[in-house]
């Protein structure tokens, strides 16, 4: 017979709340926001348990949280404490287990098959775990073990903050299957929604109901709907070296104010355009896909790509492609006061390049253009020996410059 | 209503540091003429600059205000990020 596996999942509590308030213990107690600017338009990226009290929770615009939390404490995140943190805390669990996933910033699962025993079995190493964390950094999470990575992960919603819960197959019938179907692993809001029209309210009535059922509303989706709501996961714990390999690199940017402004727009799409450059060539990939997502201020939202001929990993080709997606769309920025007033104003502008190669084909150029080509593709070379020397900021291109100012 | 309990300075500071055992720990900085004795490190972290790291630390001083400070190590100079306003 199969040997059970040993699954841990550690969630940390209200992390980046928790952060702030070690960093500036008058916070602790105190309902603190981390969001991702101050501005109106950004959302809540955590809360702390004393902020949830008031209903207010992540995701939730800020503006709301406001209303909803008038007396709380909001604070700009700084993502590099949280980044640096989680860091930290991973090379703790692999102190403890060499399989580790890290699912999140503030998620990891640990497969502790073979290793749980050496430290007096899993509850034994989760209460290690839990007290390394908080000796290191202060900070509280909650451990959720089970056979598998869904059990593992509802186990350590079940008790939270600074829970350690076990949830084994013999729970299935009394702790798992009476959670409301949208506490189940997989099941978003649209899920959850659909279920409902079921009849399906908590997990126990998603196990019931026929797979046939499952399959026409869900497609492919509902067999594996209905396997999680009966605890059945086979999926491993995927160390880093087990990750497949990125199919696209992204990067988007809201603007603090929806704008027609041609040359702050311009900018922006060029910055991206540099920062997507710089991960694909990072990660010695390139890519022959180029995608512009433009969001206007009525939150109408455009999609559009371009496959060219070859792949690209610099900086101006994507933009070039963008720019030429930006015109076609009909999304380009104004440039006379006429075409303004035809023109919407963007709200968020995204840049993102996928059907990625990690090496690619040599380029089909003529003369002319190989040798320009070579030369630009050199100075991008040169450019990014600087930045992994002096850091992203010790060149930029000159046209970001003003709005860095 | 409270919007921020913390406001961007980035000023460089002089920082009095003691070194041991492989790691610092600041005691006392000078920010704008006044000496800030340090009371309490609260939280530290690590970013990078290319290759170089710069090493931050939340500190408590003068009373229970937090200052945040980092030393970056390729310019070999600290400097005062921010203060949580109480």
């Amino acid at each position: 017979m199969k040997e059970e596996r040993v699954i841990l999942h550690v969630d940390m509590d209200a992390f980046f709340a928790s952060v702030e308030q070690r960093a500036d213990p008058s916070l602790a107690g105190k309902p603190v926001m981390v969001c991702g600017g101050l501005e109106s338009r950004t959302v809540v990226a955590a809360a702390s348990y004393e902020a949830r009290k008031y209903g207010v929770h992540a995701g939730m615009p800020l503006a709301v949280a406001r209303m909803k939390c008038p007396d709380g404490v909001f604070i700009e995140g700084d993502p590099h404490k949280y980044v640096y943190t989680s860091i930290r805390i991973n090379e703790i669990f692999r102190e403890f287990c060499p399989r580790v996933e890290e699912f999140s910033i503030d998620e990891s699962f640990l497969d502790a098959t073979d290793v749980a025993e050496r430290y007096g079995g899993p509850v034994e190493m989760g209460r290690q775990i839990k007290q390394r964390i908080y000796e290191r950094f202060g900070l509280t999470c909650s451990v959720g073990i089970g056979p598998n990575k869904i059990l593992a992960k509802t186990a350590s919603k079940l008790q939270k903050p600074d829970g350690l819960t076990v949830l084994n197959r013999e729970d299935i019938p009394s702790k798992f299957h009476p959670l409301p179907v949208g506490k189940l692993y997989g099941v978003g809001e649209e899920t959850a929604k659909k279920l409902e029209m079921l009849g399906v309210r908590t997990i126990g009535q998603l196990a019931a109901v026929p797979v046939q059922v499952l399959r026409r509303v869900f497609g492919v989706v509902g067999e594996l709907l209905r396997d999680a709501a009966n605890g059945i996961d086979d999926s491993p714990v995927l160390t880093e070296a087990d990750q497949p390999p990125p199919t696209t690199v992204v990067h988007e940017y809201t603007f603090f104010r929806d704008t027609l402004a041609t040359e702050l727009i311009n900018s922006v799409l060029l910055g991206l355009c540099s920062k997507v450059g710089r991960r694909l060539r990072r990660g010695g990939h390139a890519g022959k896909t180029v995608t512009l997502k433009v969001r206007f201020a009525d939150f109408k939202t455009i999609t559009r790509s371009r496959t060219l001929d070859e792949y690209i990993d610099l900086d101006k080709e994507i933009y070039d492609a963008a720019r030429e997606i930006l015109s076609a769309a009909g999304a380009a920025p104004a440039t006379d006061a006429v075409s303004a007033r035809r023109t919407k104003a963007i709200r968020l502008i995204g840049v993102s390049v996928s059907h990625l190669v990690h090496t690619p084909p040599e380029k089909q150029h003529s003369l002319f253009d190989y040798s320009y080509w070579k030369k630009y593709k050199k100075v991008i070379e040169s450019a990014d020996k600087v930045r992994n020397k002096y850091g992203e900021r010790a060149i930029v291109w000159a046209a970001l410059l003003e709005r860095e100012k | 209503m409270k919007t921020t309990a913390v406001e961007e300075v980035n000023e460089p500071i002089d920082v009095l540091t003691i070194f041991r055992d492989g790691s610092m720990r600041p005691v006392k900085f000078k920010w704008a003429g006044k000496t800030y004795a340090i009371s309490r490190v609260t939280y530290e972290w690590m970013t990078k600059e290319g290759s170089y790291p710069v090493y931050h630390f939340a500190v408590m001083a003068d009373g229970d205000d937090v200052y945040e400070i980092f030393l970056n190590s390729f310019t070999m100079t600290w400097t005062l990020a921010k203060v949580h306003i109480k």
